[in-house]
């Protein structure tokens, strides 16, 4: 083992060296963002909404950049974390972090477990395309589902959503929120970094490039699906909790097809594959998208605008802005006990 | 600020509480960010003296399905400020307007109207024309961003928010007139309810089944669809099974369009069938054809010179509500429902009613007829 090992420490050294410092240099750019931002607090707000959104988005890239799975449903479990933790608001008066983001989470998980179940697990052979249109169609009943149910608001959503507590504290949006906010995320990327980079990330990149040598491995592949989907449901779930607290409201537009596509796109813009590339995506999207919104030349046109430009990017560079700076070989990255 | 208790610390608190409160602030600004006027959130700075202009947010559907009214909503906006400034402001503070697009889309309402508050920090809001938007937008104006709100459309009363002030009419203001006139007047007994299925139809309908039923006509059916339902057919059907004649229209568009599109096209009206509808405005002609407008009853009146005399106001609030051609008349109504004369009867007993302030249920007696007006303007405050 010894003499071997000077070989990949070495190149891992060498490979390794751009996209850790990407992730520390939007780490401390997240970090002071809000200390410049002092003078308007609407741009906090944004800066909160980016970084639940990513969390959307990391869920999403679990899916698709690590595993193969093509989920267009990670607005369900999202949407349907938000509704609930609105639901214990309204119902039950209760909004405490420790309770509700659990709960939360928890909802995401089985949920999503649920999904996995019948798609991943199922009798069907779950190709990408089962797979997509089954979590698209799922996302898209629950939007009509809930569009429809007076219980939970029906066409108006729930609105006035109890702040989230933290004992005396009451969470409004504001730095505090997005401190908050900053703190999750990153201990939700810690966790899928530690994840995707463990034995059990090495089998999801093997699925990823090829699943059936993978197979003939011995690997069950469709648990590792499950249980990565799974996973990915959960940050889902907590992202749509926090959301929901965030902007005090939850409607059937949170939870259907097209926050779903936008999840996929934030990922694909920014990178998929790796953790860091769906929150630069999202980032610059939404950035993007508020800033095109206030220019009154292009008011009306700002849609298509940006739809153009994310068009660009995923045709030209499937690999996302971060395909840029990151290589092929880094994107994919090494695995396993490099540090034993 | 930031954050704050889940009670409002007074002045006169235990002095523990007030140290924790500091400490929490010393903490927060410890973690690194400057606290800027621990008291500020509480009274905004701009209630002072220094401040010169009134600044008016409005939040109404640029873009979307509703996007005709809330453009006209705009548009009226600006006009009565005109001239509200031009006749030197309110109470001497000229008036400026900030426009942020709702977009017939509650979540992307919920985005845009912070920023009225957060970056343009607007005195006060006006906007959002249907229940869902208001319910969807209150929050995050009156409770998060602790900014007066003025909701200036007719709508299904039981709102009784602090800081939020309705100015349209309630079910009872508008079913209490309309019903009775279709069943003694109109002489129509079967009564069909296609709802959109949110806030504002529910209520509504509620109160609407209640009248209907006292004055000896019966409800055919009361349903409720998705707002963007292209697709009548069923509905259509069950209106002639049953023999409706009076289609008592609760859809909003977009649903609206395809379903009276679809209702005149079954030969609804040839038959004889009259629809009603209490949002119709002259704005509804942006939305459906005229002919599909022929025989709607309407009965959001618009204000004119003769309604303000309390001796002629009930013949004329009839007047306008039995017109067919109410719809296409030239009206001063862009803003739907913020003109509207309401009863003053105890028996508009809702509890938004009572709430209200008293100066938004004042009438002025002397208003000239032709402009409509949002805001009391300073003549006519005492």
């Amino acid at each position: 083992m010894s003499n071997a090992s000077s070989t990949p420490s070495a190149r891992g050294a060498r490979v390794g060296r751009v996209l850790p410092v990407v992730e520390l240099a939007v780490l401390a750019a997240a970090l002071v963002a809000p200390l410049l931002m002092t003078a308007s607090p609407e741009l906090v707000t944004l800066a909160t909404n980016v970084l639940i959104l990513s969390l959307l988005a990391i869920s999403f890239d679990l899916c698709w950049g690590y595993s193969g799975i093509m989920s267009f449903g990670q607005a369900l479990f999202f949407g349907v974390a938000g509704y609930v933790v609105a639901l214990i608001g309204r119902d039950l008066e209760f909004s405490h972090g420790w309770g509700t983001l659990p709960i939360a989470m928890g909802v995401g998980l089985l949920l999503s477990f649920a999904f996995a179940g019948f798609l991943l697990l199922g009798r069907r052979t779950p190709t990408v395309i089962f797979v997509a249109l089954g979590t698209l169609t799922g996302a898209y009943a629950a939007e009509r589902l809930v569009s429809g149910w007076q219980y939970v608001g029906a066409g108006n959503g729930l609105s006035s959503v109890k702040l989230l507590q933290w004992g005396e504290l009451e969470m409004i949006e504001g730095p505090a929120f997005y401190y908050m906010t900053l703190a999750i995320l990153l201990v939700a990327y810690l966790a899928s970094r530690y994840l995707v980079r463990s034995q059990f990330g090495l089998v999801l990149a093997g699925m990823r490039q090829n699943e059936e040598r993978l197979a003939f491995f011995g690997y069950r592949i469709q648990v590792f699906k499950a249980l990565i989907f799974s996973f990915a449901g959960l940050l889902a779930g907590l992202a749509g909790a926090l959301f929901a607290y965030h902007q005090g409201f939850i409607g059937p537009g949170n939870m259907g097809p097209g926050l779903s596509t936008s999840a996929v796109l934030y990922a694909l813009f920014g990178g998929t594959g790796t953790l860091i590339g769906p929150v630069i995506g999202t980032a610059l999207i939404e950035t993007i998208s508020y800033v095109l919104a206030d220019q009154d030349a292009i008011k009306q046109y700002w849609p298509v605008i940006l739809g153009v430009v994310l068009l660009v990017v995923v045709v030209f560079k499937p690999t996302g802005i971060l395909g840029f700076f990151v290589s092929q070989r880094e994107r994919i990255g090494s695995y396993g006990g490099r540090r034993k | 600020m930031t954050h704050r208790k889940s009670d409002d610390p007074t002045p006169v608190e235990a002095p523990r509480r007030r140290r924790g409160f500091l400490f929490g602030a010393s903490a927060l600004a410890a973690a690194g960010w400057t606290a800027g006027g621990t008291g500020s959130w509480f009274l905004p700075a701009a209630w002072g003296q220094g401040k010169k202009t009134i600044r008016m947010g409005i939040a109404t559907d640029i873009t979307g399905p509703i996007a005709p009214s809330g453009n006209s909503n705009w548009q009226v906006a600006q006009l009565a400020v005109e001239q509200i400034n031009a006749a030197g402001g309110i109470a001497g503070r000229p008036v400026e307007l900030f426009l942020e697009d709702t977009a017939s889309d509650p979540k992307a309402a919920v985005a845009n109207v912070r920023k009225l508050i957060q970056r343009d920090k607007v005195d006060v809001v006006l906007g959002g024309i249907t229940s869902a938007m208001r319910q969807a937008i209150k929050d995050p104006i009156v409770n998060r961003g602790r900014t007066l709100y003025i909701y200036p459309q007719l709508y299904e009363g039981q709102e009784c928010t602090k800081h939020l002030f309705n100015t349209g009419p309630t079910p009872a203001q508008q079913i209490d007139e309309l019903i009775p006139y279709l069943v003694k007047s109109v002489g129509k007994k079967r009564f069909a309810m296609p709802s959109a299925n949110y806030v504002w139809p529910q209520l509504l309908n509620k109160y609407a089944r209640k009248v209907i039923e006292a004055n000896g006509a019966e409800v055919v059916f009361e349903e409720y669809y998705p707002l963007d339902q292209a697709e009548y057919s069923a509905t259509i059907n069950k209106i002639r099974d049953g023999k409706v004649d009076c289609v008592f229209i609760t859809i909003i568009p977009p649903g609206l369009q395809p379903f009276m599109k679809q209702l005149y096209e079954s030969g609804f009206q040839q038959r004889g069938g009259v629809q009603a509808c209490v949002y119709f405005d002259e704005n509804s002609l942006n939305y459906v054809a005229p002919r599909e407008l022929e025989g709607v009853y309407s009965c959001l009146a618009t204000r004119s010179a003769r309604s303000c005399s309390p001796r002629t106001r009930r013949s004329s609030r009839a007047r306008s509500t039995s017109s067919p051609r109410a719809a296409r008349r030239p009206a001063c109504t862009g803003a739907s429902g913020s003109t509207r004369r309401r009863s003053t009867r105890p028996r508009a007993t809702s509890r938004a009613t009572r709430c209200r302030p008293r100066s938004t249920r004042r009438r002025s007696t002397r208003a000239p007829a032709a402009a409509p007006r949002w805001f009391p303007a300073s003549g006519t405050r005492r």
